[in-house]
Order: C-alpha cells, then sequence, then structure tokens
C-alpha cells in the first residue's frame, strides 16, 4: 500500500488526487483561511486540483488559529 | 486617523497589538479586542485537526482588524519560513511576526535561526516583524536585513514581569529607524506605558489580557496606558532631580 504523510501522519493513498486525500480525510477544500504545502512547497489553492500525490509525499494542512 | 502607529506605509488605527490565544471564549476576545482598540491580531498557523474541530477564528475576526500570523513555536529557520509562507497563502497578507524559539522555558528567540529568517523572508517579499531579544546590536541588525519593524520582548513570554532592561529597550528605541513594538512580558498597564515612554512606537501583547480576572477590562486599560505612555513621550518629561524642588513660591510664607 502507498503510504503518505498528512499532518504527520501516516495516511493510505487510495487515489493520487491531493483534492481526493483531503475529502477522504474529512477535509472541505472549500474552507477560508486553509493552506497546503506538499512536500514543504506551498500549493496556491488553484492549484490544488492538479496536484497528484505519490508514495512518501509528505502534505501539510493548516489553517489559522488563535495565538500571541 | 487617530495618532496611530505605521508600519510599512500603513496606518493603524492604535498603537496596541493584541494576540487572540488564551481567552476564556471567543466573546470575550472579540470584546477585549474591541476595548483595547487594538490596531492589528495575532494569529498562529496550525496543522488542521484531522479529528475535526475546526475553529472559525477566521470568519470571527477577518474583515474587522488586521491580521499579523505569526511563527509561534518553530524552532528553526526552515520552519518559521514555510510557516511564514504558508500564513501567506491561508490569510493573503504578506505581514508576519516571525518568531523563532531557542528555548522551550524561556521562549527566548533564537538570534542566528532568526536572522537567517528574515534575511530569507525579505527576500520573498514579506514584511517582517521579528520578535527578538533586547539586544540593540540584534535589532540594528534585523533593521538592517529590512525587516519593517522590531520587536524586543520586555520580558519573557507570558511572564508579566514588565520590562526588566529598560535601558535597552531605550537605546533600541533610540537607534532605530523603524517602529520598535515591544513583544512579550506586559503584565499590567503600567509595563505599557512605560515602554512607551521609553520611546517604543506600539506594544503587542496577550496574556496580560487575555488571562486577566476582566479581559475587556484590562483590555481597555492597555489601549488609555498606551496612549498615555505615548503622549506622555511626546510632551518631554521633566528631568529627573535628587533634590526637591518646591512648585509654590517661597515669598509670602506666613511667620517668616
Amino acid at each position: 500500500m502507498k503510504i503518505i504523510k498528512l499532518n504527520g501522519k501516516d495516511t493510505a493513498l487510495l487515489e493520487p488526487g491531493l483534492l481526493a486525500v483531503l475529502d477522504r480525510a474529512g477535509i472541505s477544500a472549500s474552507q477560508r483561511g486553509m493552506a497546503i504545502a506538499v512536500n514543504r512547497k506551498v500549493v496556491r489553492r488553484g492549484e490544488w486540483a492538479k496536484i497528484e500525490l505519490a508514495a512518501g509525499d509528505e502534505v501539510e494542512v493548516v489553517q489559522p488559529l488563535s495565538g500571541g | 486617523m487617530s495618532d496611530g502607529l505605521v508600519i510599512d506605509g500603513i496606518a493603524l488605527p492604535s498603537r496596541l497589538l493584541l494576540g487572540t490565544g488564551g481567552y476564556p471564549n471567543r466573546q470575550v476576545m472579540l470584546d477585549a479586542l474591541v476595548a483595547g482598540n487594538a490596531a492589528a491580531v495575532t494569529v498562529s498557523i496550525r496543522r488542521i485537526d484531522l479529528a475535526g474541530g475546526l475553529e472559525s477564528l477566521l470568519d470571527a475576526v477577518s474583515g474587522k482588524w488586521r491580521l499579523l500570523p505569526n511563527t509561534a513555536g518553530c524552532a528553526t529557520a526552515h520552519d518559521a519560513v514555510l510557516t511564514a509562507q504558508l500564513a501567506r497563502e491561508a490569510l493573503d497578507t504578506d505581514w508576519i511576526k516571525l518568531e523563532v524559539i531557542g528555548d522551550r522555558e524561556t521562549l527566548y528567540p533564537d538570534v542566528p535561526e532568526m536572522l537567517r529568517a528574515a534575511g530569507e523572508l525579505v527576500a520573498d517579499g514579506f514584511k517582517v516583524l521579528p520578535y527578538t531579544s533586547d539586544d540593540p546590536v540584534t535589532a540594528q541588525k534585523l533593521e538592517d536585513l529590512g525587516c519593517v519593524a522590531v520587536m524586543p520582548l520586555g520580558s519573557p513570554i507570558g511572564s508579566g514581569l514588565g520590562i526588566l532592561n529598560p535601558l535597552n529597550i531605550e537605546r533600541i528605541c533610540t537607534r532605530a529607524g523603524v517602529p520598535v513594538i515591544l513583544d512579550a512580558g506586559v503584565g499590567t498597564a503600567s509595563d505599557a506605558a512605560l515602554a512607551m515612554e521609553l520611546g517604543c512606537a506600539g506594544v503587542l501583547l496577550n496574556t496580560a489580557v487575555a488571562r486577566s480576572h476582566d479581559p475587556v477590562a484590562m483590555a481597555r486599560a492597555m489601549g488609555l496606558a498606551v496612549a498615555a505612555g505615548h503622549g506622555a513621550r511626546h510632551a518631554g518629561r521633566i528631568p529627573k532631580r535628587t533634590y526637591a524642588e518646591a512648585s509654590s513660591p517661597e515669598l509670602g510664607l506666613i511667620g517668616g
């Protein structure tokens, strides 16, 4: 089975599309303030639908939270 | 526009920047931000919780206050730069409060890593506001790198110890060509007023308001203190003397 890291967690890569991975993880791609990096490079929102992941990729999905 | 802070040509409505962490609840936070007339509010950038429970902070503050994302918790320039880039994408702002922490106990900045990150971020088009030590040499280096402000600590983050080295803070203010914003250590209103009297252009605080007994009242007090300190600084205080000087005339005293 192909495995990626999604926010630090080993995650099965059942379909290569980034949006499909987000969907399976229960992450809504339409929410405001979300940003994504794949292998430590930021992927602009407009590019998300074109991104295909491969085994070993590291995906970071972040949002703003409270802080000082 | 009132006598507010100007950073990189952007006029802000006041000189008090407030954090959004640690309040009893969301409504108290929003009321405190209003009461303090926050010039900008800081937010962190964190991984989305895959287990759900998404926080709608952005919906609550976006459009009401200028957002200043931070790189809080980052321990390397590498992570801080990526966090800043994610923040820019998430919030559509090129302003970043740069934090690179060198020690978990004191939360003091790792100066070499911070300088490295600041240089990379400035080159990448960011407007960098670095949280730094109260060291005038480091502050100068940050300004030379192109940071739009420098933000020395008064004392450790969240400590409430106030300004431990007022001489250094004043020296940083005297030398700086960019706004100096005291960041960290404020415990109560007199600390914020002192920062402004020393020449700071603004104060950034979070815990002193969020963890106070009444955050809304404390935010209001901090806003007043910052304005009072700024006013006193520019009014020009009297010189300190080591002897008394009577205010009332000495002539005409009865029994003389």
